[in-house]
């Protein structure tokens, strides 16, 4: 009766049923809403990671919601990738909510409180929603979901400008959401279906693949995806939106929103259109292989010439993003998994990083890097955690980002794309310039000032970064776990 | 593709209209209410757009009468309807944030003008 494909849609339920109960706990007792926030957010890993047993020694789950058979009935399923991107969600959640207990004290009042940790989960809930989806109008109202919370978390910071910020980045998403929505609609009327594996077995069978329309819906989704997953051209929104948010908002925007994005979009060009429209008719592939190429580069020189350090990251993320498109550009099974690692490597690196630099906000109040004088001597563990992602992100071994760029370099090679080897290393090298500076500056270079009440942030902050900075060390030599079920998702991927 | 092909699907010409007017006051403004506006006319000619090609000549409602005769041509298309009610709530919920972002932007700036904004910032 209550199987295991049940379990799937409890993923979706416990987050976004208990977001709607956290506003009320707020007036009760705020001291209550992170409990249950952690609490919560705990089952839906216990389930999460039951479900990735599951499908890792049985294979896909599906779920119906109304009893028929797809594609009349709305369909949910998870593959390995799939498992992975939820386990991805809802760790990075449960760690930020934990970071948060210390880090918005004084920052919100009391009845405020309630309604932050109730958007993060609702951004965990419509995360979830939007990356197990089947259906392509699920996936957009997930994507809506998880974007509306964003919004607001963006603007939701005290600062003045943040709500300029988050207005700007409202107005970008909105359209990008307006043409994803068009791009279905194309879809919808050309096929009339709406189910992912539906759709692609009616273009096949209607012989739709040279149809206008068809193209258009490409072009439509592909922008409107692109703006949510800040991909080069369209990444303006992002540094904005950082340099102004809370730092926890920012790990999580950075480290699994815009990767859910540039996930779906995958997904979708590759089950929906198939590799014969992304490869030979619209030649989509290639023109993401450049994209990736310029934005590699230019993300690191546009980071390197930040003074502040939040938006020194989001650039960095521009650049991280780049490598992630290069796996789809390469567009082999070697390429795209590379890509997939990088994916889940980024998001433990990137979140590791805002949250040690958020551990200095909170003891010092600073984002401007020459203010980063000396900090390592005062909180070594917190810079340690920093330097550990730092140079994970770099690419030196042991870590998991140098797993992840060498298989990259290996699967362009190994295409006959040399050329992207070199921008890798390349950009391996601009890396190495912006996050040595900060290492430098803050471990070796400190007399100026002697304050003596800086000292470590408290544990809830300190303990969730440093888990991220041992799972950098942990999956830089467990890399084969995360690899071979990415490679087992994309062998049904590719066909 | 001759003239009257286009003619007759003159419901996409007004949804492609709407779409641009909707994109042109989300550029070319500079109130933000005014803004928000042009995303919504954006928002309604898209759901004008799945509307209409849902709809046939001469159909009615999909509202079942007699179970054993079904003609399909007799009823308009349900799905994009439903579709679009599911997105109204959507892009309801969407303009209910961004008014309550320019509320809070009047409260902290004094005002709606996206180039004054921009200076102030």
């Amino acid at each position: 009766m209550f199987g295991s494909s049940d379990l799937l849609i409890l993923v979706v339920l416990v987050p976004l049923i208990t977001a709607y109960f956290l506003p009320l706990c707020g007036y009760i007792r705020s001291s209550l809403c992170n409990l249950v926030s952690v609490f919560s957010l705990s089952i839906s890993l216990i389930i999460s990671l039951y479900l990735a047993k599951i499908v890792v020694l049985e294979g896909t789950i599906q779920y119906f919601t109304t009893g028929f058979q797809p594609p009349f009935a709305i369909e949910i399923r998870a593959d390995q990738l799939t498992v992975l991107m939820v386990l991805a969600t809802i760790l990075l959640s449960l760690l930020t909510v934990i970071y948060s207990r210390y880090f918005i004290r004084g920052r919100f009042t009391e009845e405020r409180k309630g309604l932050y940790y109730a958007l993060i989960l609702l951004l965990a809930g419509g995360l979830n929603w939007f990356i197990i989806a089947a259906d392509i109008f699920n996936m957009f109202v997930g994507l809506e979901i998880l974007s509306i919370s964003s919004y607001t978390l963006i603007g939701i910071s005290q600062k003045r400008k943040a709500i300029i910020s988050g207005f700007k980045y409202l107005l970008m998403g909105a359209i990008g959401s307006s043409f994803t929505l068009l791009g279905i609609g194309y879809l919808y009327i050309m096929t009339g279906t709406l189910n992912f594996n539906d759709l692609a077995l009616r273009i096949i069978e209607l012989n739709l693949m040279h149809s206008e329309a068809i193209l258009a819906s490409l072009a439509f989704i592909v922008t409107g995806l692109s703006i949510k997953s800040a991909i080069f051209p369209l990444h303006v929104w992002m540094p904005d939106a950082y340099s102004e948010a809370l730092v926890p908002i920012c790990a999580l925007s950075s480290g699994i929103i815009v990767e859910a994005a540039v996930y779906m979009l995958i997904r979708i060009i590759y089950t929906v259109y198939g590799t014969k429209i992304i490869m030979e008719i619209v030649p989509i592939t290639t023109i993401f292989l450049y994209i990736s190429g310029i934005a590699i580069i230019l993300g690191s020189f546009f980071a390197i010439s930040q003074t502040n350090i939040k938006r020194m990251l989001a650039y960095s993320s521009v650049s991280q993003m780049g490598y992630i498109i290069l796996g789809v550009g390469i567009s082999t099974k070697l390429g795209l998994s590379a890509g997939f690692l990088h994916l889940f490597n980024h998001t433990i690196m990137k979140a590791c990083l805002f949250f040690a630099v958020g551990g200095v906000v909170y003891r010092k109040g600073i984002t401007e890097i020459y203010e980063f004088r000396g900090i390592g001597k005062k909180m070594p563990w917190t810079m340690t955690f920093f330097s550990i992602a730092a140079l994970s992100i770099i690419g030196v071994p042991p870590t998991n980002g140098f797993v992840s760029k060498f298989l990259l370099a290996y699967a362009s090679l190994d295409a006959e794309k040399w050329f992207f080897a070199i921008i890798i290393l390349i950009s391996s090298l601009l890396n190495a310039v912006y996050f040595f500076k900060i290492i430098n500056i803050s471990f070796f270079s400190g007399k100026k000032e002697e304050e003596k009440d800086i000292k470590e942030p408290p544990k809830t902050i300190l303990i969730p970064t440093g888990i991220l900075a041992i799972l950098c060390i942990i999956i830089g030599f467990a890399f084969p776990i995360p690899l071979s079920m990415i490679e087992t998702a994309i062998k049904s991927l590719i066909t | 593709m001759n003239l009257s092909f286009y003619l007759q699907h003159y419901n996409y010409w007004i949804c492609v209209s709407l779409f641009m007017i909707g994109i042109y006051t989300m550029i070319a403004k500079k109130n933000i209410i005014k803004k928000f506006m042009g995303l919504n006319i954006v928002d309604t000619s898209i759901f004008l757009f799945f509307i209409s090609m849902g709809d046939k000549r001469n159909a009615a409602a999909p509202i079942l009468h007699a179970e054993n005769e079904i003609i399909v041509n007799n009823y308009v298309n349900p799905l994009p309807s439903v579709i679009i009610l599911t997105a109204i709530v959507v892009a309801l919920g969407l303009t209910a944030t961004a008014l309550s972002f320019a509320v809070k932007i009047y409260e902290e700036y004094g005002t709606l003008n996206s180039e004054k904004i921009e200076r102030l910032w």
